[in-house]
């Protein structure tokens, strides 16, 4: 369960940042903000505590907006993992509040609503996120998560066995 | 003839289906004029990403059976979903029937089993 809540919270890397990109320089300047590419690396890796720990130290020291929202954004991943689902929530408002197209935040966002029970929110973040990405498969996962709480389902496998040959023809209707 | 047929029923009522998954239901619809007896009928697993994205479907699968009850060539002849095929492929080549005895002959029918892949929404219980 774990491993399925990893795979389906997204994360904004906080990379290598390369330098000149219009003059399509190859030069690597290495992570802007060491702790927010630490902290990336952490939570991927599903260090939940010192993924938020290293990434609130990022966040201090974030320089522009771009490293505050990748913050964030991170941090609401992060307390999703770490079931504090209300804090989660402050971090993905922010992202959105700055940048509504950010389908990670929507995918995130969902998921700490559907672990308060708030279904028709997490249904609506995972719709608006998939207008945006309709390919994710992270919401796709989200979208699956949502529906199993909402209408669970039991797989039922039918077996039919039958020979092979001449099919009888369809009955004439009356 | 008649005798036959109830014979190979019985045993087809008494051979194995394995599910893939213990929470998954299994149904296994006999068809009294198969030409082998099944002896281990696995089941297929359901496809995590079809289950995730509630895709349901059907694939007919054909084969052979050879003498020791081991399917062989085997085909898909009907299908809905891709997804399933794999899975129902598998299913067949690992399932086995009984063996034909020296003075029985070899039929030279295929047989085809078909595989239904349902979600059933799950019945809330009342607890009072």
């Amino acid at each position: 369960m774990k491993h399925l809540l990893l795979f389906s919270i997204t994360l904004v890397a906080a990379m290598q940042v390369y330098a000149d990109d219009e003059a399509d320089s190859k030069t690597v300047l290495g992570p802007s903000n060491v702790y927010l590419y630490d902290g990336a690396n952490a939570l991927k890796a599903g260090d939940a505590e010192s993924g938020v720990a290293l990434t609130l130290k990022g966040l201090e020291l974030a320089q522009g907006l771009r490293e505050e929202k990748i913050g964030h954004a991170n941090l609401c991943a992060g307390f999703v993992l770490l079931g504090k689902a209300e804090t989660a929530l402050e971090h993905c408002n922010w992202v959105l509040e700055q940048d509504p197209y950010h389908w990670r935040t929507y995918n995130n966002r969902a998921i700490a609503y559907l672990r308060l029970g708030r279904f028709e929110e997490s249904e609506a973040d995972i719709r608006k996120g998939q207008e945006l990405n309709p390919r994710s498969e992270h919401l796709k996962e989200v979208k699956g998560m949502y529906l199993d709480e909402v209408e669970p389902v039991d797989e039922k496998i039918t077996i039919d066995d039958q020979r092979s040959g001449p099919r009888s023809p369809p009955e004439k209707p009356e | 003839m008649m005798l036959r047929s109830l014979i190979g029923f019985v045993l087809v009522m008494a051979a194995s289906v394995t599910a893939a998954e213990e929470e998954t239901i299994v149904a296994h619809v006999f068809d009294s004029n198969i030409n082998r007896i099944p002896v281990q009928t696995v089941a297929p697993k359901y496809p995590r990403k079809a289950r995730r994205d509630r895709i349901e479907g059907k694939v007919e699968v054909c084969f052979e059976v050879d003498r020791k009850g081991r399917p062989r060539r085997i085909a898909v002849r009907n299908s809905t979903a891709r997804t399933f095929e794999r899975p129902s492929i598998k299913a067949v080549r690992d399932s086995s029937f009984k063996a034909l005895e020296d003075d029985e002959k070899l039929p030279s029918i295929k047989s085809c089993r078909t595989f239904i892949f349902s979600l059933e929404p799950v019945e809330e219980v009342d607890v009072k």
